[in-house]
């Protein structure tokens, strides 16, 4: 029986969920922002050491806007990643909050933390993401949307932490 | 009609279903497992599904929602997925509301309404757009406004200490020298190290946050009056203060430089030939207030009215300055949310500055 599991991308606007889903299902990159309305749900089959599992890419807005539909779209949800951009600090801030949701709404379930636009000049220190992962019990991963770099690796992870759970 | 459909077989009677069609709604009809019993309107939605098949074909976004789904109706409530976003027959984006409720009359079958919102999606997508890059305009420039301070303050170190150690090897040189050429050196030195400070005064202006609070105006009219005392007897100046001024929401630091400002220009630029009289008053604005400071210097020329409160211009060579003064005083203005004009001075024949703020 195929197995499906509902993951949530979470982050502040502009980070780069939708393009890192998008690198992920079609190995595409466009680097004209789009801000994602509402919920873009994306199927991604992967096989994790022989077991065939179907993640449900659940791209939802930035938190800016949106925090009272939040809950809605975070029932039913196995796991979730977490997207920061290492060009605006402050929008690794945001992702505390969206753990707490996270947690609030499904408790603690498998999840990442995505360092991402990893190509481009850093405005924050790798200890600090070290810090905050290790804190909010995610492992992270410097990730690329544009150039694909720690996408795969970062996502079977999650895929691999689900099936395990 | 009944909201809510009777199923049958794989659609729903003809006028139901055109109905749902033309009101861009569609109707699921399920079991708890989500599988299919009855589907009308939406048909670019449903697609070739079919009685029997998991309406999650169709919808993946209820893919793992069951318990969450049992979980809302068990508890009275319909469970609600706003703003789908998915991409339409045509490649556009279209925008749903799901809602999934019990059937009053049989628990057991499960009532799914997906309503067509696209018209208001595609407005709030726009707003949502804007806001977005605005607010990501808003991070780059507070990047590069934090990138400038530094500069600043390296370059402010780097020009001052070297000016510092010069003119203190042209004052040696000149205990031991009478050269006229000394003293000129020595003095352009003053002047240049005076320059630097005053651009970089004005380059920090809002690098830090501003703190509004009512601010008195005749405190601060005050204050510049003790300041400028000095000049204000050497030039036989008369000061004409009203016995209060109103109070104003701005920085207290900020609205004292701007008064200091316009009454030391207006001395610095008054004809040698007659006693400055600078007059303060204020009169009310909607929801502000506006301090006048008018004098009887030569007044500002029509045409260059707009171009004095640009950065190093100064009208005339007479008077002393760096051309900064008007410069700040309108950047000092905008930074509290007001805004600062000039005209002619129909009491005292030279300039009338007003500078509104708010209240």
């Amino acid at each position: 029986m195929a197995i499906f599991k509902k993951v949530v991308m979470m982050g502040s606007f502009a980070v780069g969920k939708t393009s890192l889903v998008r690198r992920f299902v079609e190995d595409a990159f466009d680097d004209k922002y789009l801000s994602t309305m509402g919920v873009k749900v994306s199927r991604k089959p992967l096989t994790i050491d022989g077991t065939a599992l179907t993640l449900m890419l659940w791209d939802i807005s930035g938190r800016e806007g949106f925090e009272g539909l939040r809950p809605s779209y975070l029932k039913g949800a196995s796991g979730a990643i977490l997207v920061g951009d290492t060009t605006r600090p402050r929008t690794f801030g945001t992702i505390d909050e969206e753990v707490g949701s996270l947690v609030q709404a499904v408790g603690a379930v498998p999840r990442i933390m995505c360092a991402n636009k990893s190509d481009l000049a850093p405005a924050i220190d790798t200890g600090a993401i070290v810090e905050q992962a290790a804190r909010l019990d995610a492992r992270w991963f410097a990730t690329s949307a544009r150039t694909g770099d720690g996408v795969e690796e970062a996502f079977a992870t999650l895929g691999r932490a689900l099936l395990a759970k | 009609m009944s909201r809510e459909p009777t199923g049958d077989g794989i659609g729903f009677d003809g006028l139901f279903d055109e109905l749902c069609t033309r009101r861009g709604i569609g109707c699921a009809l399920t079991d708890a497992a989500l599988v299919v019993q009855a589907i009308g309107g939406a048909r670019h939605v449903w697609g070739t599904l079919s009685a029997g098949d998991p309406l999650t074909d169709a919808l993946p976004e209820l893919l793992g929602a069951e318990q969450a789904i049992e979980e809302a109706v068990a508890g009275g409530e319909p469970y609600v997925l706003p703003w789908l976003n998915r991409t339409g027959p045509s490649g556009g984006q279209r925008f749903y509301e799901l809602s999934v409720h019990v059937k009053s009359d049989d628990p057991t079958v499960r009532v799914h309404w997906l309503v067509d919102v696209t018209g208001a999606g595609r407005l709030k997508s726009e707003l949502n757009q804007e806001r977005n890059e605005l607010s990501l305009t808003r991070d780059a420039l507070a990047l590069r406004n934090a990138d400038l301070q530094l500069f600043l303050r390296a370059a402010g170190h780097d020009l001052k200490s070297p000016l510092r150690t010069l003119e203190g090897f042209l004052g040696l040189i000149a205990a031991e020298s009478d050269s006229p050429l000394v003293d000129a050196s020595r003095s352009l030195a003053v002047q240049l190290a005076e320059l630097v400070e005053v651009l970089l005064d004005y380059a920090r202006l809002g690098s830090t946050a501003i703190e509004s609070q009512p601010v008195s105006l005749s405190a601060a009219a005050q204050n510049a009056v003790d300041r400028l005392a000095l000049s204000i007897a050497e030039r036989g100046a008369q000061i004409e203060l009203p016995p209060s001024l109103p109070t104003v929401l701005g920085d207290r630091t900020l609205v004292g430089q701007v008064v200091y400002n316009l009454l030391d220009n207006a001395l610095k630029y008054c004809p040698a030939d007659r006693a400055p009289i600078v007059r303060l008053s204020a009169e009310p604005r909607i929801g502000r207030t506006a301090l006048i400071v008018e004098d009887n210097g030569r007044g500002i020329p029509v045409e260059s009215r707009q171009r004095i409160f640009e950065p190093l211009v100064r009208l005339g060579s007479a008077a002393s300055g760096h051309g900064f003064g008007l410069a700040t005083v309108r950047r000092c203005v905008e930074l509290m949310g007001g805004r600062v004009t000039v005209s002619e001075s129909a009491a005292l024949g030279g300039a009338r500055f007003e500078v509104e703020l708010p209240v």
